[in-house]
């Protein structure tokens, strides 16, 4: 039995449409320079870790033609996904129309470091209509990433094309947090949007403990931005997709990232060998679901014992989320929705809390405190109005 | 890109000296003192109807910007549409893109 608080958020079943983020290989063309790779495993470095064709097929078919799902967007993901080449994702869009249902919809995106985003690949997005993402740690990438100029060059290169990335992820880490602003005004005058992400605690990161930032540290930081973007700036060029989704969920309700949307039926990861789990930065052979090799379709996956008790887990989360430690409940639960699976694992499983719940109830109190500024403003305006009105009212009487 | 990126259009909608977001501030924050919190049922009603007032706006705003949008970007669109993206079977669209996949 389901409470109250929970209610709203839990979904118990697929609701006909599916996110597959799909790592197609292991490998990466900036290692072993990047210093906080989640996913970093210094054997992987080989074509033997690719996915191979008739795992790609098996992946498309799979889902695409599954006919309990309607819409099927595909996150291309890796290691670096550019590194399979274009024949690679040539025969995946031969594959999706060979196994599209009728009215279905299919959406492709692609998060590249761009190092081989060359006029060939921004010429295949653009005809086959893929959205790219990317990551830049603008002021810290020669520290971080490396490659700094070329990445620079071929995303600038790209946006001048028509392909400038939805989103480019800027990993925030200790040497960094304090400097947001400064990371704002340098994809402001690039125009390239950005996303303020956590380094995750995984793979590199783990040899490179002074990068990490605690819940809080992040969280002060985006409040800092969120007034910089918010109140500071009087025209915005470009956007902040983590910051937007915080006032549109708090104005509107609608969720926007997956973090914040409870995302059990309705996202899965595959990895190389076409292994399904929960999530691309969750792959713990204890919770993978089965392989797109064996399976008929997608949704067998959430009819395994195994799935229903990863949801079960994530149920308990939510219902957990509903009342904080001082046995008060929690006003922030009606828009994190209880976070972001994978952040649970860090804190210690999927029914924990987000290890970022701390961040989230920050950022979301800001949010808040920023639309009660802006109402009371449009109440004081409204108040002086009113009584300027009736001053001259007054003096009118006196005439 | 948009003529208007999406938060300007929720920092518009919430400026809007018609848009009362007073029930939205109470629902996040029943401790503050208000008329409609000694009555649960009411506050989720009027909630409720603020929040479909307000999304209301926001489509209509959303639906000027993108009409905008298409007659600024419909030189161009065609470039992306080759013709089997028109096959009735199904639909392959760069806009139809709202994967909220957070990386």
């Amino acid at each position: 039995m389901l409470s109250e608080a929970a209610k709203g958020i839990i979904k118990t079943c697929n609701p006909g449409s599916l996110t597959i983020v799909a790592k197609v290989s292991k490998r990466c063309n900036i290692r072993p320079a990047c210093a906080y790779c989640y996913d970093y495993d210094a054997q992987s470095d080989s074509p033997q870790h690719d996915m191979t064709i008739p795992t790609l097929e098996n992946m498309i078919r799979t889902s695409v033609g599954d006919p309990t799902l309607h819409k099927v967007r595909f996150v291309w993901h890796g290691g670096e996904p550019l590194i399979v080449g274009k024949e690679f994702y040539t025969r995946a869009i031969e594959f999706q129309d060979k196994y599209a249902q009728p009215g279905s919809i299919i959406t492709n995106r692609l998060q590249t470091n761009a190092v081989a985003l060359d006029d060939e690949w921004i010429d295949f997005f653009k005809e086959n209509n893929f959205n790219m993402e990317s990551s830049f740690d603008a002021f810290d990438n020669d520290r971080t990433r490396g490659q700094t100029t070329k990445v620079l060059e071929n995303l600038l290169h790209a946006k001048e094309r028509g392909l400038a990335p939805g989103n480019t992820m800027f990993i925030c880490t200790k040497q960094n947090v304090d400097r947001l602003r400064e990371a704002y005004d340098f994809f402001d005058k690039i125009g390239l949007n950005f996303n303020p992400s956590p380094i995750i605690a995984l793979g590199k990161a783990c040899q490179n403990h002074d990068m990490a930032i605690t819940p809080k540290e992040y969280g002060e930081a985006l409040t800092d931005l969120m007034d910089y973007y918010l109140l500071e700036r009087t025209e915005r060029k470009i956007k902040i997709r983590f910051l937007d989704a915080i006032m549109n969920s708090v104005v509107t309700g609608d969720q926007q990232i997956c973090s914040h949307g409870f995302c059990v039926y309705e996202f899965l990861s595959t990895d190389h060998k076409g292994d399904i789990y929960p999530c691309a930065k969750a792959n713990e052979p204890d919770w993978c679901f089965g392989s797109v090799n064996t399976i008929g379709g997608f949704s067998e996956v959430f009819q395994t014992e195994r799935y229903k008790k990863y949801a079960q887990e994530c149920t308990q989360r939510v219902e957990g989320c509903a009342i904080e430690d001082n046995g008060k409940p929690c006003e922030i639960l009606q828009y994190c929705k209880g976070g972001c699976a994978s952040n649970a694992i860090s804190a210690g499983g999927y029914s924990k809390r987000d290890f970022y719940c701390e961040t989230y109830k920050i950022v979301f109190n800001h949010a808040l405190d920023i639309i009660e500024k802006i109402h009371a403003d449009k109440q004081r305006v409204r108040g002086n109005s009113e009584n300027t009105a009736k001053n001259l009212k007054g003096s009118e009487c006196c005439e | 890109m948009n003529s208007m990126v999406e938060i300007d259009r929720i920092m518009k909608l919430l400026q809007d000296p018609d848009t009362d977001l007073e029930v939205v501030i109470r629902r996040a924050r029943p401790g503050n003192e208000s008329p409609i919190k000694d009555n649960p049922s009411e506050s989720e009603v009027a909630y409720q109807l603020k929040l479909k007032e307000l999304k209301a706006k926001e489509r209509a705003l959303a639906r000027r910007e993108a009409a905008l949008d298409a007659r600024d970007t419909r030189a161009s669109l065609h470039v992306y549409n080759r013709p089997s993206y028109e096959r009735e079977s199904s639909r392959r669209s760069r806009s139809d893109d709202d994967t909220n996949y957070h990386n």
